[in-house]
């Protein structure tokens, strides 16, 4: 029973990790160090569903679109574009975004206003178009007409540190003011060319289904391709890991020669080797330099790396079973009936050797992951992992900020997945380990 | 085999077994840095070859190619010409050097690891051992329950993450404890100083605590187990004992010893534990130095480069070793003198 929960828990996860490419395509994460391909993405924004959760509804991103209405005036072309957009949140969006488009030339003159539903309205920006895009909350120009606005209308003095935007959408008793707030954007064309149609995006304060970091990632994106990397190497050690210890394990415990001793010697410098140390310089020895992307090693290199650091705790706790096993009377009866060390082994120590060693390699597992996410809090682990993830959490003040949406998924998955991996082993160590038991 | 000589030989051991172990980090750090040195030849070395007659005229001495007499000749500026196994004793007592000659500087380091360390095992003994006890001696208990579930799953659930939960819950909901720092700045005067100290480590030991616990408790169940079903327990139970006195005469004397040895073995899993958790709330101990012995910066034309300062990151490991080294010295020393058996015994 435990260990079928245990398999299905482990299957769902492998499973997921399988189809993490169709459901995120990897040409998403190509784009996870290219910071101005976040742009648009509110920063350090909570998951969506959380406003399901909480009283204070976060806004969302949207799209505007506009509706055009050109008129001809004695030579220059006028483009009049009508954003509606329907605000009933109670926490403003991070900013407002215009995008002009590409083809821009200085025959262009834009001028931006603002109706909200109080009947204000405020004048936000007129220029020639030099730039492809208009943050609203940036551009100083819009800073200066929202103060002005601030500290006439509102009674507000707006300081460095407040977010323009934030005003727009605030009523006279400092509420957020809730209805249709019109955006106008007039292009005067100069000659008779068509100008581009500007796009509005509101950058919402909640962002997808895992939210996003301080650079605006998707942290979704981020989080399944961890998953998909960490396990990898993780199963990848973990069966080099299961080899390692049955080898060492039936070597030191079965030959008392010096093979075995010598086994036995490696066991005890391999535990009294500072792993963390070790790991790093080891990893870093047989990693390559590569050019754009920081470190390459192969991850059959980093589960060798890995499983041959870890086997010393397993191999001697096998070592111990076998020896208890040895001394049983019917091995005393196999050696007097003539069979040999090949015999034995296979007969007897082996059946029992893979179920002690499989017992034990499930608790590994666990332990695995967790060190792997120590690499990859130095960033020794090349491409993104649980490590890297929380690696950037820490740089980014993810922790000293309590951005829960960041720091929780990944240890809550790692601790489901080391319930399944105890799980098993408790199942086998109840079905087979237990019951042999006189 | 007197007491005295139970120590010196366990301890001689411990300490021949951790020169080893220093050794081959030592080497490992060195094979780093040639490949540091031959990673760096790149097509200026060759222009400065084709440039310079005499390193010609010396390849063609030597009879090497351009390439193996730029590696000879970088190797040899870095004084990394010799074979591994030669240097690597050099290179060691080389850190152990820099660490007597800069000990004013790094002693606070090394201070604050320890004060981590040795507070997060106070906290495990004071919370596990009662915990194991009492799950030993109420076997299938809810809480021996809890204690057999936890001692494996603890295994699996990251020290960091535990942290972050921990700043969420107690820096920031209740907003009472500090999360950041090794102490307030400007530092306070007198007595205060450490009780800010104090303040500022009660989530970081707490973290660690809350992970390696339920390791600890599983032992001294599982060892405590072993005693009460010995048969002179019944009999003094028979005797009509009390628990308290059973546990305090017999089972505590007789689990402590080989749960020391349990200790020496797991110290390097909690020295792991507490590095990650000094370098999240920034404690500046020996964890964080390791951090800042691996550097990443982006290098035009190249995109992101790890680099690692092979000397810093050979005293930190060495550092950890020593710590090692003393702390299993220690508790072999208090084993040799809590098991009655050492001095008997031949």
């Amino acid at each position: 029973m435990k260990i079928r929960l245990g398999a299905v828990m482990i299957l769902f996860f492998i499973l997921f990790s399988l189809i993490v490419p169709v459901i995120v395509p990897e040409s998403e994460l190509s784009t996870w160090d290219d910071i101005t391909h976040w742009h648009y993405n509110p920063k350090f924004a909570p998951p969506e569903w959380y406003n399901y959760l909480t009283l204070h509804d976060r806004a969302v991103s949207e799209v505007l679109t506009p509706e055009t209405h050109v008129v001809r005036y004695s030579g220059v072309t006028i483009y009049n574009n009508t954003y509606m957009y329907e605000y009933s949140y109670d926490v403003p969006p991070q900013d407002v975004v215009i995008l002009f488009g590409s083809n821009l030339s200085d025959n262009y003159v834009v001028d931006v206003s603002l109706r909200r539903p109080d009947g204000y309205s405020i004048h936000l920006y007129s220029n020639p178009i030099n730039y492809p895009e208009l943050f609203l909350g940036i551009d100083s120009f819009v800073r200066e007409q929202i103060s002005g606005m601030a500290s006439s209308y509102l009674n507000i003095t707006m300081d460095y540190f407040t977010n323009p935007v934030s005003l727009l959408f605030m009523g006279k008793d400092r509420k957020p003011l809730h209805g249709k707030y019109i955006f106008n954007i007039v292009i005067y064309s100069l000659n008779n060319s068509t100008p581009p149609k500007p796009e509005i995006r509101v950058i919402g304060s909640c962002f997808g289904l895992m939210g996003t970091d301080s650079k605006g990632r998707d942290l979704w994106i981020g989080f399944t391709w961890s998953m998909r990397n960490t396990l990898l190497i993780t199963f990848l050690s973990a069966g080099l890991l299961f080899i390692f210890v049955m080898f060492f394990g039936i070597m030191s415990g079965y030959y008392r020669n010096p093979a075995g001793k010598a086994v036995d010697f490696m066991n005890k410098i391999l535990l009294s080797i500072p792993l963390l140390p070790a790991s790093l310089a080891l990893i870093f020895l047989f990693s390559k330099q590569a050019s754009g992307l920081g470190m390459r090693i192969s991850t059959l290199t980093l589960a060798i790396i890995l499983a041959s650091l870890f086997w010393g705790r397993d191999a001697r706790s096998l070592k111990m079973i076998i020896l208890q096993e040895l001394s049983q009377e019917y091995i005393e009866a196999a050696k007097s009936l003539g069979a040999g060390d090949a015999h034995i082994i296979r007969r007897h120590i082996l059946p029992r050797a893979v179920v002690v060693a499989t017992s034990y390699i499930s608790l590994a597992i666990p332990r695995l992951i967790v060190f792997i996410t120590f690499i990859g809090f130095f960033g020794m682990i090349p491409g993104i992992n649980w490590g890297s993830y929380m690696a950037d959490a820490y740089i980014q003040g993810g922790f000293i900020s309590g951005a829960w949406w960041w720091i929780l998924p990944p240890g809550v998955a790692i601790a489901l997945l080391a319930l399944a991996f105890v799980l098993i082993s408790r199942g086998v160590e109840e079905r087979f380990v237990l019951r042999q038991k006189p | 085999m007197s007491r005295m000589a139970f120590v010196l030989k366990r301890s001689l051991e411990i300490i021949i077994i951790s020169l080893i172990v220093m050794l081959i980090l030592s080497a490992l750090i060195i094979q780093v840095s040639k490949q540091n040195v031959m990673n760096s030849i790149s097509r200026e070395y060759y222009s400065v070859f084709y440039q310079s007659p005499w390193m010609q005229e010396e390849a063609k001495r030597l009879n090497m190619t351009p390439r193996e007499y730029l590696e000879y000749y970088y190797l040899k500026k870095a004084g990394l010409d010799k074979p591994t196994y030669v240097l690597a004793p050099q290179y060691l007592k080389q850190a152990f050097r820099i660490i007597v000659k800069y000990r004013a500087d790094l002693s606070p380091y090394v201070m604050r690891t320890l004060s981590l360390l040795v507070l997060s095992w106070i906290l495990i003994l004071l919370l596990g051992v009662p915990l194991g006890l009492f799950s030993g001696l109420k076997r299938d208990s809810p809480i021996d329950h809890i204690l057999t579930f936890m001692a494996p799953f603890s295994e699996g659930i990251p020290a960091w993450w535990l942290a972050g939960i921990l700043i969420l819950v107690l820096g920031f909901k209740i907003d009472i404890l500090p999360v950041s720092g090794w102490e307030s700045l400007p530092p306070r005067a007198g007595v205060w100083r450490y009780l800010d100290i104090l303040t500022h480590l009660i989530i970081p030991v707490l973290s660690v605590t809350l992970v390696y616990v339920w390791g600890y408790a599983f032992r001294i169940r599982n060892l405590a187990i072993e005693e009460f079903d010995k048969e002179y327990v019944a009999v003094a139970r028979a005797k009509g004992l009390t628990e308290w006195w059973i546990i305090r005469k017999h089972i505590l004397r007789n689990v402590f010893p080989p749960f020391l040895t349990f200790t020496t073995y797991t110290l390097l899993d909690l020295i792991t534990g507490t590095f990650i958790i000094d370098i999240i709330f920034g404690l500046k101990g020996l964890g964080t130095l390791l951090y800042y012995s691996f550097s990443r910066h982006v290098a035009l034309n190249r995109g992101v480069i790890m680099s690692i300062h092979p000397m810093l990151f050979l005293i930190v490991s060495s550092l950890i070793v020593v710590i090692y080294v003393v702390a299993a010295v220690l508790l072999e020393t208090l084993y040799a003198y809590l098991d009655p058996r050492v001095g008997v015994r031949g």
